[in-house]
């Protein structure tokens, strides 16, 4: 395999898999402070997806101003969910919890297929055509585009998290949810706040794959490769799904390419992702970037 | 200031915990809360903050009035806001987050960034090493720094009441006088208020007002804490004083006994 054609198989893997660590962000800001593991994170990406090509298809809306409208939407879609279904099951067994994510990824899934029909739909970019020259192979402004969006967007959540009020304050409730409340933390507002947010990172993941490949209804699978990507990282940390998300992404491509063109078998790209993830959590339990329970009394 | 009035406390919706609790916190005074293992003293101060409600209890009977208003059944962030916070047992301060950290979280409520600095300062003037170690990460501080670190961080909300659930617990002699003197000062020169459940009852006693011994989910025995010093069963009982014939061990089946019947 020449080395062109492996730096773009990786280019390529970086691209998708920032939308992966996008999906990822907001399954470990949920997981982190409200200790759910959301199964309906790749149908998030979904709705944000759909809203947004309906806003500038359908409504013929700048794109800039439909993605913004999107992002306002999610945010206020994640906060009623908490509100009205997640906040039902605070503290109910764990089984039931996913039960609950599970039929919500459903119930959404065929709400967006019943809105918005079933065929592949792309989002016509606002970003002109044209490549520049990497190493010998040509890069897309709208692969530039994405990747540097979604850096820009994992810098402003690290940001946010540390220096923020708002921030500081779902880490907290992260790590002792009973002590957030004794400082005077409505752990409530928290939990909402987490899906508000977990909503919109996922629509953004949603908007960017639909201006570069479009979206249909099977691109909710995103939401399985959240898995690999945040045990990867390590559950309960942002800067391992950000890693975890493009590192799946140029794994699952790279592995892919390989075979394809080395021993000619097809279809190993979702193998790839699941098969690293059983050896790394053979060498490492708690992620590359999870963090081993500080242990003193 | 801050009354409790015949509260009843259950867990799961059957198990009963406080049975009938009364007592006083007069404002300006520490108070002493002692009790054995199991008495309910966490549960009380946890009725009072309004934690209950994580652990599936909650007040069935009585009322909590703090400045003349029923607070019972008022959410734990409201009651932040009016001033009273809990320092809880076993410290529980954010383990990954740093010392400085904490404190900003123990200033949640307040959004006045001056009066944020200002208490930060003064949580640092109590707590010198904290200041030294104000960008570590707080899970990697001793068991006694941990501690003043959740006294520090219970100061940023500019609280008038402090509730310390067993300050001392694991410290050795001479950082237990050291949180007895700091309890000492934060009342005097800051007028905090302050409950102080404890274990320990010779340091409780040592700085408090007044002072209630629970049983059992009730208030045994209450009295200015002079007096408690210089109670027959208190002296046996927590201040390992009884040198009589029965030994320790049997009186406190002896005092156990007779709150129970009488
Ligand atoms: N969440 C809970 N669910 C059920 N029972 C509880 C709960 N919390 C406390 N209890 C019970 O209530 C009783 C009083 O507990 P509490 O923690 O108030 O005691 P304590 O006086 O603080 O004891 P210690 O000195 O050991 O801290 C105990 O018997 C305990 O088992
Ligand atoms: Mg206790």
């Amino acid at each position: 395999m020449s080395w062109s054609s492996l730096l773009s198989l990786i280019v390529n893997g970086v691209v998708v898999g920032s939308v992966y660590s996008m999906v990822a962000l907001g399954f470990v800001v949920i997981y982190k402070t409200t200790r759910v593991i959301n199964f309906a994170q790749g149908e998030l990406l979904l709705v944000g997806a759909y809203v947004c090509f309906a806003l500038t298809v359908s409504y013929q809306l700048p794109f800039w101003v439909s993605f913004l409208m999107t992002g306002v939407f999610c945010g206020t879609l994640g906060y009623i969910i908490e509100r009205v279904v997640l906040r039902r099951v605070v503290g109910d067994p764990i089984v039931s919890v996913i039960m609950i994510t599970l039929g919500l990824s459903i119930v959404l899934r065929a709400i967006v297929g019943a809105v918005f029909g079933v065929n592949s739909q792309v989002i016509p970019s606002p970003i002109p055509d044209g490549a520049i020259m990497v190493g010998g192979v040509p890069v897309s402004y709208q692969y530039l585009f994405s990747m540097a969006f979604s850096l820009v967007a994992m810098i402003a959540f690290g940001a946010f998290f540390r220096w923020t009020r708002l921030g500081l304050a779902m880490r907290a409730t992260a790590t002792d949810q009973q002590a957030a409340m004794a400082m005077g933390i409505d752990v409530g507002r928290i939990f909402a706040v987490s899906w508000a947010i977990a909503c919109v990172v996922s629509a953004v993941g949603g908007v960017l794959l639909a201006t570069i490949s479009g979206v249909n209804l099977g691109v909710s699978h995103f939401g399985l490769k959240v898995f690999p990507a945040v045990i990867l990282g390590g559950l309960d940390s942002i800067v391992g799904a950000a890693v975890g998300g493009v590192l799946i992404g140029v794994i699952e491509n790279v592995a892919d390419g390989m075979f394809k063109s080395l021993l000619d078998i097809d279809g190993f790209r979702d193998v790839a992702a699941f098969a690293l993830l059983v050896v790394v959590l053979m060498v490492r339990p708690y992620g590359l970037f999870g963090q081993r329970a500080i242990e003193r009394i | 200031m801050l009354t409790v009035e015949n509260i009843e406390v259950v867990f799961n919706s059957y198990v009963l915990v406080l049975k009938g609790l009364s007592l006083q916190v007069r404002s300006g005074a520490i108070t002493a809360l002692l009790g054995t293992n199991g008495a309910g003293k966490t549960t009380t101060l946890k009725a009072i903050s309004g934690l209950l409600g994580t652990e599936d209890g909650e007040v069935t009977r009585g009322r909590i009035t703090y400045g003349g208003e029923d607070i019972t059944h008022m959410a734990a962030d409201r009651r932040v806001a009016a001033g009273l916070m809990q320092v809880m047992e076993g410290r529980r301060i954010f383990q990954d987050l740093t010392v400085e950290e904490n404190l900003r979280i123990g200033g949640y409520l307040e959004r006045d960034g001056r009066k944020i600095a200002s208490r930060r300062e003064l949580a640092y003037d109590y707590f010198p090493r904290l200041r030294e170690r104000r960008n570590q990460i707080a899970g990697f501080l001793s068991g006694g720094e941990q501690q003043m670190l959740a006294i520090g961080r219970a100061l940023m909300s500019g609280p008038q009441v402090v509730m310390l659930d067993e300050p001392s617990m694991g410290l050795s002699p001479v950082l237990v006088q050291e949180v007895c003197d700091i309890v000492l000062r934060l009342n005097r020169e800051q007028g905090l208020t302050i409950l102080l459940v404890e274990q320990n009852a010779r340091f409780a006693l040592a700085v408090a007002d007044y002072g209630y011994v629970l049983e059992d989910g009730k208030v045994v025995l209450e009295g200015a804490a002079r007096d408690l010093r210089h109670d027959q069963n208190v002296q046996e009982f927590y201040l390992g004083a009884g040198a009589n014939d029965r030994g320790r061990f049997s009186s406190v089946k002896w005092y156990r006994r007779k709150k129970r019947w009488v």
